[in-house]
């Protein structure tokens, strides 16, 4: 055998032990998955167990054709792609099957499943949830996963397709129990839409467009400076996509769980929040972005009502700052980047309606009194610790819809978590022990009352918790 | 103590939150069938604490021994979990309640549950003003394993109001600081809560308490770890 059959067969069988060290791997403990994480799980066993069979007739086809060198190296090709499509899949496997449903927020991630499943473009989606060790959430881009998966069905006969619609989610591992930190996943289901949907592909013209009327020698930009111009704006305005898709999808509480996670009120008066960055647009920006979406589905006049949250007006102040003083600075194009920032304000508004396209019926408008009286309510039941799925008011039930339950627990954990404790013995509001324990009951009720109203609605045919009274016995 | 009749529970479910006597069952699933004469069917919840090994020779109820004798499990809507034969968990009900101040409860194994020699609570006592789901001492004393399926009806609810309910202490329920705070308002099973024997015991006047220390690693040359 010459050594490069040698070395072919023993790199087959070297492959053929790092597919089963990740798929075989599974975990034998009581632990639980989502539906979605489970059919992608099952889609990666499908996939080891094909890769093996393909190996083993690989290396009986190589064994049994002629010893030559030169086939040896061009077989030795497909088990490169074979092992490159595998290495992406390394990443995603063991941290999908962290995210068991003890240690993600199952309630609230199968809310968002539906109206994100329902969405022209977007229909069956399924969203699997997996943790990272980073503080902070990301989406897997599934384009590049695709394009490797494409490439290698063409060599591995038979291998199961990647799955369609699968939005890939990453949150922190110690973030499982919480809910409002973890409502910035909705910033990531942005990012899945916007690619999924080809959002990019849409702006491209628009891009252009902005680019040519800031840039004053546009035309002879070399391709390199062109391409890095053009990715400056597809970066800031998908981020602000994402920031608008939240926001549509939950209302206001989006941008409070952003202010907690980034520590925005400790830096709020730093210049930092002017600061684009080579992908985000500054922070500055964002919340003047989040003013317009709230303003745009009525939730604003709601918002300022309610003086008693630093939040609305810490919003309101960054909002408020003029565009012209946001800052690009660029080391690597210093020359082109006060012009890409001015095309991008000039490609806002055209971000914007991708959003309200997108969404469609599932942008969560502000329902004027209803919501008001929602959300009041809900957050009287919060003050008495008691889950607020099934209201009462006047002699009847109502089941409240979950944006307003959501929003309502947030306002409540902002404004008025003296209320609760004062209500129970020994507890000081100024302790932070005392504090830090009932701000955790409270997310747990709110994410009870997300998995009860997915119950009852479909006890009652409700569709995506739409309001629905009905008379008390 | 009176028991409240599907009616009388009926009324006080229609109460507002901050009514006195309001209280609150939710989600309330197929209400007609939950309801009946004299009591209220309660579900079983989707989480689980099971029994582990202490890692001591002894399991003692101290304040270390909270969260060192469960492992937490969830089992979804539509899975079920097996208990062994002569084995106990701690499950909870898939119903939240909020009791007022005039009303105590009781929760029972559904008859049809106890024949299988399933038994749900040990502790069935429910002190008005309590809220959260309840905790359920589940234990199978059959001689075969039983599958538990969340979702399903496993306890009945008694309510009983209590005479003197106008007492002035018991309605200060929605004033401040009226709740205790221990078991409140739990979604999950939870685990026990001890102080340690020393302190029960010398609240008491008891001069001598006999403490078995944990077990500890100790190195090759008798250094603990």
């Amino acid at each position: 055998m010459s050594d490069e059959l040698a070395d072919l067969v023993r790199d087959a069988a070297s492959l053929h032990r790092f597919i089963a060290s990740i798929y075989q791997r599974r975990d034998q403990s009581e632990r639980t998955h989502r539906e979605a994480t489970v059919a992608f799980l099952r889609y990666i066993s499908d996939l080891g167990e094909n890769a093996q069979r393909f190996l083993r007739q690989f290396v009986r086809r190589v064994l049994e054709g002629p010893d030559d060198p030169a086939l040896a190296r061009f077989e030795r090709q497909g088990l490169t792609t074979i092992r490159e499509f595998w290495s992406s899949l390394h990443e995603l496997v063991r941290p999908a099957e962290d995210a068991h449903t003890l240690s993600i927020p199952v309630a609230f991630i199968e809310f968002l499943e539906r109206p994100l499943s329902e969405i022209p473009g977007l229909e069956g989606c399924r969203v699997v949830i997996s943790h990272t060790a980073e503080l902070n959430y990301l989406q897997y881009p599934r384009t590049n996963l695709r394009y490797h998966a494409r490439i290698y069905e063409g060599i591995v006969e038979n291998a199961p397709e990647f799955p369609k619609k699968l939005a890939l989610i990453a949150m922190p591992y110690s973030q499982g129990a919480s809910l409002f930190l973890n409502l910035v996943i909705c910033h990531e289901l942005g990012h899945f839409a916007f690619e999924e949907l080809g959002l990019d592909e849409s702006l491209s013209r628009d891009i252009d467009a902005a680019l040519r009327e800031t840039l004053a020698g546009y035309a002879t930009l070399s391709e390199p400076d062109l391409s890095w111009c053009r990715e400056r704006l597809k970066y800031w305005s998908e981020e602000i996509y994402c920031d608008r898709f939240a926001i549509g999808l939950i209302g206001p509480a989006y941008s409070f769980a952003y202010i907690e996670l980034f520590d925005i009120i400790g830096t709020s008066d730093t210049d930092d929040m002017r600061e684009f960055s080579d992908t985000h647009p500054s922070d500055a920006c964002r919340f003047r972005e989040h003013t317009d979406q709230l303003l745009a589905g009525d939730w604003w006049g709601f918002l300022e009502e309610r003086p008693r949250t630093s939040y609305v007006g810490l919003i309101k102040k960054l909002a408020d700052m003029p565009e012209e003083d946001y800052v690009y600075e660029s080391e690597e194009k210093r020359d082109l980047a006060e012009g890409v920032k001015d095309a991008f304000l000039k490609l806002k508004p055209k971000v914007a309606s991708l959003v309200t396209n997108s969404l469609q019926t599932k942008l969560r408008l502000f329902r004027g009194d209803l919501d008001r009286e929602e959300i009041s309510l809900v957050r009287t039941y919060l003050s008495h610790g008691v889950v607020p799925s099934t209201l009462v008011q006047n002699g009847r039930e109502r089941f409240p819809d979950p944006v307003a339950v959501i929003n309502a627990a947030y306002l409540f954990y902002l404004e008025s978590l003296p209320e609760l404790m004062k209500r129970i013995a020994n507890q000081n509001e100024n302790d932070i022990c005392h504090r830090s324990k009932w701000a955790e009951r409270l997310e747990m009720w709110t994410l009870k009352a997300l998995e009860d109203l997915s119950l009852l609605s479909f006890r009652r045919g409700l569709i995506n918790g739409g309001t629905v009274e009905k008379s008390n016995l | 103590m009176a028991v409240l009749s599907r009616k009388a529970i009926s009324n006080r479910l229609a109460r507002e939150i901050h009514e006195l006597g309001s209280l609150v069952v939710t989600p309330l699933l197929a209400r007609e069938e939950a309801l009946d004469d004299d009591s209220l069917d309660l579900r079983l919840g989707s989480y689980f604490l099971l029994p582990r090994a202490p890692g001591f020779p002894f399991y003692c109820p101290d304040e270390q021994s909270s969260f060192s004798f469960h492992t937490r499990v969830h089992v979804p809507l539509g899975e079920f979990l097996v208990v062994p034969a002569h084995q106990t968990i701690l499950g909870a009900t898939l119903e939240f309640i909020k009791l007022p101040h005039d009303l105590a409860g009781e929760i029972l194994t559904k008859s049809s549950v106890a024949r299988t020699f399933t038994v749900i609570e040990t502790a069935p006592w429910i002190h008005p003003n309590y809220r959260g789901c309840l905790t359920l001492e589940i234990a199978n004393g059959s001689n075969t394993p039983i599958l538990l399926y969340p979702g399903r009806r496993i306890g009945q609810l008694i309510l009983m109001e209590i005479t003197d309910g106008a007492d002035a202490r018991m309605t200060r329920s929605v004033e401040e600081g009226a709740l205790n705070s221990t078991y409140f308002g739990p979604v999950f099973p939870e685990p026990p809560e001890f102080k340690d024997p020393n302190r029960d015991l010398k609240a008491i006047g008891v001069r001598y308490i006999r403490i078995i220390p944990r077990p500890q690693l100790l190195d090759l040359f008798g250094r603990a770890e």
